[in-house]
């Protein structure tokens, strides 16, 4: 079952877990939620986490989402605009080694005019992991000034993980703007050349380069305490498996 | 021995041959220009003194301070003392100018059995040599490299090597992308090192420009993968007057 919240009309709310659970939120007319997210589990526990948003008009949902292996497998996040002028700013952080498997679905479902949706993905994966992401901006047919960007970015650290993409675009509408972007890779070999010609060991140059791949996102949370315990979070990760 | 060598090196990539018996000699306290043509080894040569994994030797040797550094690490070499001033820096997001500074100093000092260095010591050693340079503390705070002119590359690259005093410097087409005010600067960053004639310098050029900033006691030209004509600073000049089918056919 989900758990239902609602964020009062014009009220601001921090929010912050580790452990993602199913959820129903409704934002009200020209509330802001900041939503942040760690999952960790004991193993028991239900491995799903369904997140279904409803943004109201003018109001904002801003999240972040890091996946730390011992992660639920499937995940959906679903961010319904459903008001004239609301906006979401959705992240994903996805660190994966072992045989942890992810399905990672971002939904953004634009149902309003003047709906702004930002969406990013991070990845980095290791030994026999893998990541099934799936990526959608849906622009209902009669709505106007729609903005809609996803970007996702992985980084595979062994020949044997796996990340699949599927970005997709639905536009049943013409005023609009939208990007969307997928790059899978390894670690860029000539700024580890770079960082090592100047002193640093190659498995501080890699943690490095990692750690500021993430930090972009893990930057974003506006929330000091929540910034600190989650960067700590993915620095333990890092440190144990580069 | 000389402080810095390079015996009979053949090298390339997986699949072509770049360097073909490459020989060159530097005593402490020399500056050596290479200039030649685009395509004849000069920036690959730079990569694989330092370790460049994209390159592989198949013969000959470097030696540096009398070992011979061909099978050492790139992190290793350069806390022999080597630097590579780079034509075209890579750009990294995530990572500001100057945290990338207190990692390579602090690498540094972890080599030499120090720890790590003290915030007000650190802040002050930078603030000190990028003045000199010019370079703002909105630059140091920016993400290294990204979105910099070619000026501001080039900057970040003399203060590098300003603030890790290394014993022999390999500068990369230092001048390229630079105005002549930036060059000043800059070449001021190297002349500052070079004073004291404790260090080496080997710069990779392909304008007399350069060189009258910052006097060479050697100029080198190479084709096809080595050395084929030495001379003084007068070489380059030379070299502006005939061009490179003048002075390698002549």
């Amino acid at each position: 079952m989900a758990e239902e919240i609602r964020i009062d009309k014009g009220l601001t709310k921090t929010i912050t877990e580790f452990a993602p659970h199913h959820y129903h939120i409704e934002v009200e007319k020209g509330a802001t939620l900041y939503h942040y997210r760690l999952g960790k589990f004991n193993p028991k526990d239900d491995r799903n986490s369904e997140l279904i948003v409803d943004v109201a008009e003018n109001a904002k949902y801003v999240g972040c989402l890091v996946l730390l292996d011992d992660a639920p497998a499937n995940l959906k996040v679903q961010i319904n605009l459903k008001g004239k002028g609301a906006s979401c700013d959705s992240d994903a952080i996805y660190l994966g080694s072992g045989k942890q498997k992810y399905n990672l679905a971002l939904i953004a479902n634009h149902e309003a005019s003047d709906t702004v949706s930002l969406q990013k993905a991070k990845g980095i994966m290791k030994d026999a992991s893998s990541m099934d992401f799936q990526g959608l901006i849906n622009i209902k047919e009669g709505v106007a000034k729609i903005s809609g960007d996803q970007l996702h970015e992985a980084i595979l650290l062994s020949d044997t993980a796996k990340v699949k993409c599927a970005p997709e675009l639905a536009i049943a509408s013409e005023d609009v703007k939208c990007t969307h972007g997928s790059s899978i890779g390894m670690l860029d070999e000539s700024a580890l050349f770079y960082m090592e010609s100047r002193g640093i060991s190659k498995p501080e140059a890699k943690a490095l380069l990692l750690k500021a791949f993430v930090l972009e996102i893990l930057n974003k949370i506006a929330h000091e305490k929540t910034r600190d315990d989650f960067t700590a979070e993915v620095e333990k990760w890092l440190t144990k498996n580069i | 021995m000389s402080f810095f060598e390079i015996k009979d090196l053949v090298a390339g990539t997986e699949d072509k041959t770049i360097l073909s018996g490459f020989n060159l000699s530097i005593n402490k306290g020399e500056v050596h220009a290479i200039m030649g043509p685009n395509g004849t080894g000069k920036s690959t040569l730079a990569n694989i003194i330092c370790g460049n994994p994209k390159y592989k030797i198949t013969s000959g040797k470097i030696i540096f301070k009398d070992k011979d550094i061909s099978t050492l690490s790139v992190d290793e070499r350069a806390h022999l003392g080597l630097f590579l001033g780079f034509q075209n820096p890579v750009e990294i997001e995530g990572i500001s100018v100057i945290t990338f500074l207190k990692y390579a100093v602090n690498a540094k000092r972890k080599f030499e059995g120090k720890d790590k260095i003290a915030a007000p010591d650190f802040l002050k050693m930078i603030k000190v040599r990028a003045t000199a340079l010019g370079i703002s503390d909105e630059m140091l705070k920016r993400p290294l490299n990204v979105g910099f002119s070619g000026g501001e590359k080039k900057r970040i690259e003399t203060l590098q090597m300003a603030v890790l005093e290394p014993d022999f410097c390999i500068l990369d087409e230092m001048d390229s992308g630079l105005d002549i005010d930036a060059l000043k600067v800059v070449s001021d960053g190297v002349n500052v090192l070079a004073k004291d004639k404790t260090r080496a310098f080997l710069l990779i050029t392909h304008y007399d420009r350069l060189l009258t900033l910052i006097k060479p006691d050697f100029v080198h030209i190479m084709n096809g993968g080595k050395i084929v004509k030495t001379g003084d600073e007068n070489l380059a000049k030379e070299l502006e007057a005939k061009g490179y089918q003048g002075i390698i056919n002549g």
